[in-house]
């Protein structure tokens, strides 16, 4: 159900007005509106401080934020945190991030560096290993010895493997050197060629600026390994990767560390400064005269009483509260929903697809009973219902600590569990256990049909039509009710015009099908015509096409649950597939083909039949009176109080 | 042979609404993606969208199953 509210109006002492908020603030209940608009009066002074302050909060916020980001997986502490002391000094505390945040980024740009470093080192590496072999005795010495005799090496790597650049290069070396130098090449992966050019030594730079002016990428080796031979770059490389991960694993460890010695704090700068931000911003929708303040908000009317108990008892008489007893359809008014304990897993599925308006029919009670049931009836097997639920209980568990994060997918699981116990009532009905399975081991045991049999098709098809109409006509029931409710009159007749005919269709159909006397036509044809000319009526000139249309469009809906029928029987089949298929060919394969088509049936009978049943209360029941456009109720405060909720 | 074409017929049935649903699904599926991917908040009135043309193939197999008992 949808709980009721109304708006309140809290006047006062303008000297009070913080005290008040902050009491409201500390209640929870009250969603303020904005009063100054509301009233044509002015607004709390101070905007501009209020808003200075607000843009310090906002980037401490951010810190705060962007710190924590760094623990997403930090456990939460057992006991609560300690609230910090407001109102929060800002200055001292950004200094406290900052010096954090300085701290943290350190870590990070040497992790940085430490990840850029393991990927550059080995394309060093490849072209210097292939190298090697060219020059093996040149290869022992360091730069101070190649010195000594007169040379030095210059390493390039070209980004090809095409010969005539390397004799390009020849040819440009040649032009400067003459024949004073040496030239070895070999191919590198990835088509690329390493080079590597011995020089006499006092050609080096002039060769380097040269080889810096072209096109060719030279290879000039990270500080740490300048001075080496060849080999020992090599082996100072190869040591230098194995190190890397474990300094990586170190660096981590310690900005973890480093957060986590201060999360308690950090949780509480959060709390602390989103509170405030509050504050602030309600500050602004309170009107004030010269000597008082108005505040004005949508709160449950069954909370009113307590709202001035606690204002009484915490503030004094220097507050008035009053209920301006607005009406409980205002569709201006925010949505509150509230049910059963066994209903509020159906909750984020109502508002997956839009929130009721305020005072409309909350259709959650009625989507517990019949969304399983509907689920239920599809599946309808007592072996892929038990195992649906064995399923459903162990994921319901593992998503129990993620459920705020993802409602839609918690409440699916929900969902499945009790679509599962639907599953095996239905598969006791049909007789299934992974389909014929059961037949096949005890004999004709199902209560009605099993559903493949030849004799099952119609009765089935009768099932899912007569679920379709009861469905629809509840829908349509409640479409009046709420109609009636919102003093809608046209709407009204245009659902009972559109209940009428249909129940007329319906008795012209149970007469073709020998299920009524001949003497049910009369009335049947007269209860349609009389629904017909109703809806007709209210749909305007037109009416004669689009009345007609609009009871084609009901007639299609209750047709549509025939998917039910539909979806069952291909799930039913497949499963005997695979009970056929497991009979054929050795016991061991037969397990194993048997097995791989019940499991790809669990999964369809899984997901298609909720895709299915979902779709038959969103677009068939709902469609019949559902009314959306309400807007979530964000009480002020709410982080404070989330159980609020709960306890209305 | 008559039992043949109430087979093919009822194949028919089903499988040519089969063909325009897909049809029908693929054009609002490939809308509705786009519309999510903008308006996360709207996936439960485009999957709802998506999910509309399934009567098509529903009707098929009514048309189907009414040509096997009926005939």
């Amino acid at each position: 159900m949808l709980v009721p509210m109304t708006k309140v109006r809290i006047l006062g002492r303008r000297s009070s007005a913080d005290a008040v908020l902050g009491e409201l603030h500390q209640l929870g209940v009250v969603e303020l509106a904005d009063a100054p608009s509301a009233h044509s009066l002015e607004g709390l002074r101070g905007a501009e401080m209020r808003s200075t302050r607000s843009e310090e909060l906002a980037a401490a916020l951010a810190q705060v934020e962007k710190l924590l980001s760094g623990i997403p997986d930090r456990p939460r502490p057992a006991d609560a945190v300690e609230p910090l002391r407001r109102p929060l000094d800002v200055p001292a505390l950004r200094e406290t991030l900052g010096a954090l945040t300085v701290r943290v980024e350190d870590i990070r740009r040497r992790l940085d560096a430490l990840r850029d470093e393991r990927l550059v080192l080995p394309t060093y590496l490849e072209p210097l290993r292939s190298l090697l072999s060219l020059v093996p005795v040149l290869a022992r010495l360091d730069v101070e010895q190649l010195r000594q005799i007169g040379l030095a090496t210059v390493v390039i790597v070209l980004n090809t493997d095409d010969e005539r650049l390397v004799e390009a290069l020849r040819a440009e070396l040649v032009a400067e050197l003459g024949n004073r130098f040496e030239l070895g090449s070999t191919r590198v992966d990835q088509g690329a060629t390493g080079c590597l050019v011995v020089i006499p030594v006092e050609s080096a730079d002039m060769v380097r600026s040269v080889l810096d002016g072209s096109a060719i990428r030279n290879v000039s080796l990270p500080e740490r390994f300048g001075g080496l031979a060849l080999n020992a770059t090599v082996e100072a490389m190869h040591r230098r990767l194995d190190e890397i991960p474990s300094e990586i694993s170190d660096a981590e460890a310690e900005r973890r560390s480093v957060l986590l010695a201060h999360a308690d704090w950090l949780d509480a700068c959060h709390t602390a400064i989103v509170a405030e931000l509050e504050l602030l911003s309600a500050a602004g929708e309170l009107a004030t005269t010269q000597r008082a303040f108005v505040a004005e908000g949508w709160m449950p009317r069954a909370q009113v009483d307590h709202l001035k108990e606690e204002l009484d008892r915490r503030l004094g008489a220097t507050v008035v509260v009053e209920d301006t007893l607005t009406s409980p359809y205002d569709p201006q008014a925010p949505v509150l929903m509230h049910n059963l304990r066994l209903s509020r897993p159906f909750q984020p599925l109502v508002g997956f697809l839009e929130l009721p308006r305020a005072g409309s029919v909350d259709p959650t009670l009625l989507m517990t009973i019949l969304l399983p049931l509907m689920f239920g009836a599809m599946v309808g097997d007592v072996g892929y219902g038990a195992l649906l639920f064995v399923l459903a209980a162990f994921a319901g568990r593992k998503l129990r600590s993620r459920a705020a994060d993802t409602p839609e997918i918690a409440s699916l699981v929900r969902v499945l569990l009790f679509g599962a116990g639907w599953s095996v009532f239905f598969g006791v009905l049909y007789g299934e256990v992974f389909g014929d399975l059961g037949t096949r081991m005890f004999g004709d045991w199902a209560l009605w049909h099993e559903r493949p049999s030849a004799v099952a098709l119609q009765p089935l098809l009768l099932f899912a039509v007569a679920l379709g109409a009861a469905h629809v006509g509840l829908g349509l029931g409640l479409g009046a009710w709420q109609a009636i409710r919102f003093r809608e009159y046209r709407v009204l007749l245009d659902k009972v015009g559109a209940i009428l005919a249909l129940a007329g269709l319906l008795g012209l159909a149970g007469w073709t099908m020998g299920g009524l006397p001949a003497g049910a036509v009369a009335p049947a044809v007269g209860v349609t015509a009389v629904g017909l000319v109703l809806v007709m009526s209210l749909h305007g000139s037109l009416g004669i096409a689009t009345g007609a249309l609009d009871l084609l469009g009901r007639i299609g809906n209750i047709l549509s649950y025939l998917r039910i029928a539909a979806v069952g029987l291909a799930s039913a089949h497949l499963a005997n597939v695979a009970n056929e298929l497991g009979s054929v060919g050795p016991i061991w394969l037969g397990i194993f083909v048997a097995t791989f088509f019940h499991a790809l049936n669990l999964a369809l009978a899984a997901f298609s039949p909720m895709i299915q049943s979902l779709r038959l209360q969103y677009v068939e029941f709902f469609g019949a009176f559902f009314v959306g456009g309400g807007r979530p109720f964000t009480p002020f405060g709410q982080h404070h109080t989330r159980e609020i909720q709960s306890t209305i | 042979m008559e039992t043949g074409l109430i087979a093919i017929g009822a194949g028919l049935a089903v499988g040519l609404a089969a063909l325009a649903t897909g049809y029908a699904q693929a054009r609002i599926g490939a809308a509705a993606m786009g519309l999510i991917a903008e308006k996360p908040e709207l996936a439960g009135r485009a999957i709802l969208l998506v999910a509309i043309p399934e009567t098509l193939v529903i009707l098929g197999f009514a048309v189907a199953a009414m040509i096997i008992v009926l005939l």
